[in-house]
């Protein structure tokens, strides 16, 4: 057949179209189960680590676990509940965390079905080794950065107004601008500092210039100041309405 | 008495040879052809992952995997690619081949990949496998172009882990994240060169790079 022959080339592009298409399809497929291990070992990680789990070694340095050592410690020290905007915790009946994601899953996808925020929230506790004793709450954050979603959690102290410590995922923000975000020198500046100013809600602030208010603003990061906007939106929104009745409710103890 | 296995090399001596000139394919990329410091190609990755040892050495081997196989996978379709869709082939194969790879990146070492995220996707537009496939790959066999890939892929992997090794313990006092610059020293006022982690760091360990190499081999820009 004629090499030059427009049905070869038609024909060529097809072949190669689909073969490359079933091997990328094939790899993504086969290696899901691998991936989503990975994803949930690292979103547990994190959450952990927001509320100073596994306990530090001397030298401050955090002990690195794998996936199994890593579930066993979430699911022996952190407890999942659901809030709605009230700050009364529901669905307690559900006994299993996954029962629980599933609902939480389920009732957004109803909000965001009927164009709605949704009322449900979810908190992780810190329990302690043995007894029920809540030693840190970390609230959820959602938002938008410049290129897609940001995600992360704010830990607080069991006075429910001072930051233990934050978790930022920023998964399609740009390396060394936007994704700084979720790197040790901007998360460390959120902690200790109060969610709370004369006895009401004040969110963290972040900010080009902090000025004298310190003690509620963090500094944005240079060259990326959607990102950064986009953090304080989703910090704003959970603190003075998605948890905004919980956290008072916590706060009053 | 000749054991089976001399006997099957004996065939395949043909499809499957390692004289001088196929060594030459290996070698040259690696100092006198280098596709970084002579061919100045593949600039973007050797600045953007090579502020830690490990994270070159993972980028390195994607590349030689993306490399190795896209040059064999395109000599095998040379004779069947239309010259007129040439380089919109051999960027499909590439492609699909770089997303394979970081699948498995994802798979398997998951916190290097994160380290790397987007990096390993932009191999597609890494200059080194398509001018390879397009200069090399169209026009040999397999076996030759397996090894012209591999030897670019070191040549690359080379310089990209000697620039990863003074940025990191330049820049960090580290190798492999392992504080190699004891806290005496920092005490004694020493610091890190905050330079070296940031892209003109690697510019200036480039330059130095190419330098030392030129003097060298004795090798000027036509």
């Amino acid at each position: 057949m004629d090499k030059g022959s427009t049905t070869y080339i038609v024909g060529f592009a097809a072949v190669v179209c689909i073969v490359c298409s079933l091997g990328v399809a094939g790899a993504s497929m086969g290696l899901r189960p691998l991936q989503e291990a990975n994803e949930l070992a690292a979103f547990q990680t994190s959450i952990l680590n927001a509320v100073d789990l596994p306990a530090k070694d001397e030298a401050g340095n955090r002990p690195s676990l794998d996936k199994k050592e890593t579930q066993a410690l979430f699911d022996k020290r952190l407890k999942l509940i659901l809030v709605d905007d009230k700050g009364e915790e529901v669905h307690a009946d559900l006994e299993d965390p996954e029962a629980k994601k599933a609902k939480l899953a389920e009732l957004r996808a109803a909000a965001t079905k009927k164009g709605e925020d949704a009322t449900v929230h979810p908190v992780y506790l810190r329990v302690a080794e043995s007894g029920d004793t809540v030693e840190a709450y970390a609230i959820e954050l959602q938002g938008n950065g410049l290129w897609g979603p940001l995600s992360g959690y704010i830990a607080l102290e069991p006075d429910g107004k001072t930051v233990m410590s934050v978790a930022f995922d920023a998964p399609k923000e740009t390396p060394g601008l936007g994704a700084e975000i979720t790197k040790a020198p901007f998360k460390q500046q959120w902690v200790g500092k109060s969610i709370v100013e004369g006895g009401k809600l004040a969110p963290i602030d972040v900010s080009k210039s902090c000025g004298g208010d310190a003690a509620h603003c963090v500094d944005g990061v240079s060259g990326a100041t959607i990102t950064s906007r986009g953090v304080d939106a989703m910090v704003e929104r959970a603190i003075n309405v998605e948890y905004a009745n919980y956290l008072k409710k916590i706060q009053e103890g | 008495m000749s054991s089976p296995a001399t006997e099957i090399q004996a065939q395949r001596e043909p499809l499957i040879s390692f004289g001088k000139k196929e060594r030459g394919f290996v070698v040259d990329p690696l100092s006198d052809n280098n596709p970084i410091t002579v061919q100045v190609l593949g600039i973007c990755s050797a600045l953007a992952v090579t502020v830690q040892f490990n994270l070159a050495l993972t980028m390195t081997a994607a590349v030689i995997a993306v490399l190795a196989a896209s040059n064999v996978s395109i000599s095998l379709l040379r004779n069947f690619i239309p010259s007129s869709i040439r380089i919109i082939v051999q960027l499909s194969v590439i492609a699909s081949l770089v997303i394979v790879v970081d699948q498995v990146l994802k798979a398997f070492v998951y916190d290097l990949a994160v380290q790397l995220s987007v990096f390993v996707g932009l191999i597609i537009t890494n200059c080194i496998i398509m001018g390879r496939a397009e200069a090399f790959a169209m026009a040999n066999k397999p076996w030759p172009s397996f090894l012209d890939a591999l030897g670019n892929g070191l040549g690359y992997g080379a310089i990209l882990c000697l620039v990863a090794l003074f940025r990191e313990i330049l820049g960090s006092g580290a190798l492999f994240g392992i504080k190699l610059v004891p806290q005496a020293v920092y005490d004694f006022g020493y610091a890190d060169m905050g330079l070296m982690v940031i892209a003109p760091g690697a510019f200036i360990i480039l330059g130095l790079i190419i330098w030392a190499q030129r003097t060298w081999t004795g090798y000027a820009e036509a």
